[in-house]
């Protein structure tokens, strides 16, 4: 364990960094007095707060990240899931529901291990046309099932 | 008599036909996340939640309930046969459990996790039936400053039972207590942390940050974790316990059952918490002890009572102060505000149909849990071969899916992204999500409440200290965080959650 940068220490920074960036927001606002505590006063307490524990979380670092791995934190099977919901986001609106739900589903499935794209795929029309049925026949969703981008 | 009453109240609520419907497919969904590993009922609480919108306020409880209890039953059915606790709060079972298992007595140990659970359910249920009302009117005495200190203490004990290390504990919940002031002030109208969208003035959803952490961010965390789940075929002899078993069982039960209603009425208790308990203790009492760890059936009476009763009784805080106590129960605070219903001491008087047919609903949960689960055993661990490949896309899409039609907003789907992201990172660097939950519903409560209190205190802090019961609150507080400060409990409390 050469490396100092154990999960401990990160999560210690990740909070101070937390911590100042809701600080400096909260002192935009006002703080007010005593008797009619400001828009600002809390967030800003419980941000110095954040950083506090921030720091005793990466001081007392050493010793309790002592002799664990440095945890990966990229990962593609993150970036698939991510993906899959940003696609979701974007296609929803214009493409419609089935062509959101196929997709996600799609590009979710690679996400994991053994990849079989034909099944995959079959698998997505399936989910999206069950959706489509369930919350917009079902529920009434107001969306369309295959949108504006495909001229309807 | 007034109990009685308001009993066949809730009993009218509980078996109309939608709502007998609602239950079962909430207890059969909670078996079944409780049989699967790695989706928990939290996880599953929050990616259903954007649907039930739909339903009645007591229909919605309803099943989100037997999602709870109902995973309690699915956790120990494969901790028994598997020894694959699909629930935290099934970890001690599966020592026992699994041991009866392998010596061809697992028909005997499902029969007495189920009676276990089915007793400590039925007194759990009178119990909040019972107490829930006088709790109630206590809490109708509670100013702003009481208030304040009793989220206080809330927050403190859930950190204190949360798993890891206290300052990081302590961070996550102030974290969560920030990211839930985001959005407009409700006082004086500023927005306040928006970074300019006009989409976050109305505050960031509590849905889509439970399903970004506990859906997506489990989710990425199950999927680096190869797939390497095997049913086996437990041999099934009887499920009839003989009468040594019965003599056996009823102490552990009775015990369990207490152990399991006290912890799980206070703050951060709940299911998890009560089972350990219960297993510690009978551990201590056991006679001879050496039987312990190798298929005693005490081992599996007492902790499955306890983390049944546990789940009931955690309903308590929540529906008589408006505190949740765990993060499940935090879900539920946030399924009843998308009802429009405030949890809170006026609950009981203005929505006694929701408070009582949840109540009694529970009861009626558990009996369908009784009736239908051992029969479908077989069936449950046959679902353990599902590959888990598709399973999660449709997790994807639902999150995705529910978290737009919370208010049909592309945006909350980038922040559901955006917090599955975080889920992520947070899981990596072993930071326990629920207290951030925790302190997303109360963070606000908290503000409002402390502003409150320093007005009619005319600015004078010491408002939290003069009120006795706000003081009692505040003392409680200090000393949980104090005694899990020592290090010698600290050292037993890593120890408990080790095991």
């Amino acid at each position: 364990m050469t490396s100092r940068l154990n999960p401990q220490l990160i999560a210690g920074l990740l909070f101070v960094l937390i911590g100042v960036a809701f600080l400096l927001g909260s002192l935009d606002l006002s703080y007010g007095t005593w008797r009619k505590i400001g828009p600002g006063a809390f967030p800003g307490l419980v941000a110095s707060a954040l950083i506090a524990m921030g720091v005793i979380v990466a001081f007392t670092a050493e010793r309790h990240g002592a002799g664990k791995e440095q945890p990966r934190l990229y990962s593609s099977k993150v970036m698939f899931i991510i993906a899959a919901i940003a696609v979701f986001g974007l296609v929803v609106r214009g493409g419609g529901l089935l062509p959101a739900v196929f997709s996600c589903c799609f590009i979710s499935s690679f996400a994991s291990r053994p990849l079989q794209p034909v099944k995959s795929a079959l698998y997505g029309l399936g989910l999206g046309a069950a959706c489509s049925l369930a919350f917009i026949k079902g529920l009434g969703m107001p969306i369309a099932i295959i949108g504006p981008w495909f001229g309807f | 008599m007034e109990t009685l009453n308001a009993l066949l109240l809730g009993l009218d609520q509980a078996i109309l036909p939608t709502n007998l419907f609602w239950c079962l497919m909430g207890t059969l969904l909670g078996t079944l996340v409780g049989v699967l590993p790695g989706l928990g009922p939290a996880a599953t609480m929050a990616i259903l939640l954007p649907f039930t919108i739909g339903l009645e306020p007591v229909t919605s409880l309803i099943m989100m309930a037997g999602i709870y209890y109902g995973a309690q039953y699915g956790g120990s059915t494969t901790a028994i046969l598997l020894n694959l606790p699909g629930e935290a709060s099934s970890v001690v079972t599966a020592i026992d459990g699994y041991k009866m298992a392998r010596n061809g007595r697992a028909g005997v140990a499902l029969s007495t996790a189920a009676i276990g659970s089915f007793f400590a359910g039925t007194v759990a249920t009178l119990l909040l039936a019972l107490f829930a009302p006088s709790l109630a009117e206590i809490g109708l005495l509670f100013g702003p400053a009481e208030y304040f200190s009793l989220m206080i203490l809330g927050l403190v004990a859930s950190v204190v039972l949360s798993r890891g290390s206290l300052p990081k504990a302590l961070a996550m919940v102030f974290i969560g207590i920030l990211v839930g002031l985001v959005g407009q002030d409700v006082q004086t109208a500023v927005p306040r942390f928006t970074l300019g969208f006009e989409e976050m003035s109305s505050g960031i959803n509590f849905v889509v940050v439970a399903m970004g952490l506990f859906g997506i961010g489990e989710l990425i965390k199950d999927l680096e974790t190869p797939e390497s789940r095997t049913a086996i075929n437990a041999p099934f002899f009887s499920m009839i316990p003989s009468r040594e078993d019965w003599r056996r069982m009823v102490a552990p039960i009775l015990r369990g059952t207490g152990i399991g209603s006290v912890l799980g009425l206070l703050p951060g208790g709940g299911a998890l918490l009560a089972a350990f308990a219960a297993y510690a203790v009978e551990k201590r009492v056991a006679n001879p002890p050496e039987g312990f760890g190798g298929g005693a059936i005490e081992g599996v009476a007492s902790p499955e009572s306890a983390n049944n009763a546990g789940a009931q009784t955690s309903f308590v805080p929540l529906l008589t102060l408006g505190l949740p106590a765990n993060a499940v129960m935090a879900l539920m605070f946030g399924a009843l505000i998308m009802q429009g219903i405030a949890p809170g001491p006026t609950l009981i008087s203005e929505h006694p149909d929701v408070f009582w047919g949840v109540i009694v609903s529970m009861w009626v949960g558990n009996v369908m849990l009784l009736v239908l689960n051992l029969p479908l055993i077989g069936v449950w661990t046959r679902l353990l071969t599902m590959p888990f490949h598709y399973l999660f896309p449709a997790i994807v899409v639902f999150c995705s899916l529910g978290a737009f039609s919370l208010g049909n907003s592309v945006f909350d789907i980038w922040l559901l992204g955006a917090f599955g992201v975080a889920g992520y990172v947070f899981a990596k660097l072993d930071c326990d999500p629920a207290p951030l939950v925790m302190g997303l519903i109360l963070g606000p409560m908290m503000e409002e409440n402390f502003r409150r209190a320093m007005f009619l205190a005319r600015g004078n802090p010491s408002v939290f200290v003069d009120r006795p019961i706000s003081a009692g609150l505040l003392v409680l507080a200090v000393l949980a965080i104090a005694v899990v400060a020592l290090p010698k409990i600290k050292a037993v409390r890593e120890e408990a959650f080790q095991e």
